[in-house]
């Protein structure tokens, strides 16, 4: 097996879950790609100890996750403006928002009036979570996905504890009407 | 009106089951080009390449540890193995002499120029042909 099949099997078997971290992060397919391949050419770099290393995985989830928060602190400013203000005006992306409940009203009429099924209920869930507001969405996931304690992601994103715990807070909030939305329809 | 604890307990739950989200089939395609693109390591290139700090301490490592070969004290045991080795020696040293000697100049010339050909086309074929090629 040459150095390209091997690098080639390393890529099949993380990509997931590099993609799925940088995803969720971020909050768009296309921008997660592109985090996903620099992740993997930043192991191709260092092969040889990443490729025959056990904690490979763990290595490539702090650098995808490293990279995906460098690629939103260039919008930390703007980031952090809109967690400031109030709820109405946080819901920045199309989608989710936290408080307004205007995402929640446009799905109940004809969410209930269908029977959705698991894969469904994920897909919606999934799609809600990659809506959030990215102040929201990135320290939900972090907590959640990357098993991240409120310091240790109010350390990583530069933020204090507090902002942190309300970000949250109003992230699950959001996802709550979704998930009540999607019960409802059952 | 569900208390945050159960809140993030129940969220938690529902997160976890989502399935992983599958990568494009285009991410191992453009990480394969790209990495096809990427140069290899120094270490891993031909010496001709590599970095000519590198190239100059490896240098002095060869001739630093080469040198420091004469220095070595020769164990007695192998000094035993050398004169058993004498007359052996003496046979050679005379078919060299006789056959070798007239020529030895002459392989060394034709070695030492093939060597400096040898180096100087893959440095041409490196600039010229290779490295156009890596950046397109």
């Amino acid at each position: 097996m040459t150095d390209t099949d091997r690098f080639e099997a390393f890529v099949r078997e993380f990509q997931d879950m590099v993609f799925a971290t940088a995803v969720r992060l971020l909050g768009g397919a296309a921008e997660a790609e592109d985090v996903a391949q620099t992740v993997f050419l930043r192991a191709f770099e260092r092969f040889d100890a990443v490729g025959t290393s056990p904690q490979a995985a763990g290595w490539l989830k702090t650098v995808a996750t490293n990279l995906c928060l460098n690629y939103l602190s260039r919008y930390r400013a703007r980031w952090q403006f809109f967690s400031e203000l109030d709820p109405p005006a946080a819901g920045s992306r199309a989608g989710v928002s936290d408080s307004s409940g205007s995402f929640a009203a446009s799905l109940a009429s004809p969410v209930t009036a269908i029977d959705l099924d698991e894969a469904d209920r994920h897909a919606r869930l999934e799609r809600a979570l990659r809506g959030l507001p990215d102040h929201q969405r990135v320290p939900l996931v972090l907590f959640h996905f990357e098993a991240m304690s409120y310091d240790q992601i109010a350390a990583a994103l530069g933020v204090s504890l507090g902002k942190v715990k309300t970000d949250i807070h109003r992230g699950r909030e959001a996802l709550k009407k979704e998930l009540s939305i999607l019960d409802r329809s059952r | 009106m569900i208390d945050p604890v159960d809140l993030e307990q129940v969220l938690d739950r529902e997160l976890k089951q989502l399935p992983r989200p599958q990568a494009p089939r285009t991410l191992l395609p453009r990480v394969m080009a790209a990495a096809g693109r990427a140069p290899a390591p120094w270490y891993r290139r031909p010496w001709i390449a590599w970095p000519a700090v590198w190239q100059v301490a490896s240098v002095i490592l060869i001739a630093g540890f080469a040198g420091g070969l004469a220095f070595v004290p020769v164990p007695s045991r192998l000094v035993d193995i050398g004169r058993t080795l004498s007359g052996a020696a003496a046979l050679i040293r005379v078919v060299s002499q006789v056959f070798l000697q007239p020529i030895a100049m002459y392989v060394l010339v034709l070695a030492i120029s093939l060597s400096v050909a040898c180096a100087a086309l893959w440095s041409a074929l490196n600039r010229f042909a290779f490295g156009e090629a890596s950046h397109q």
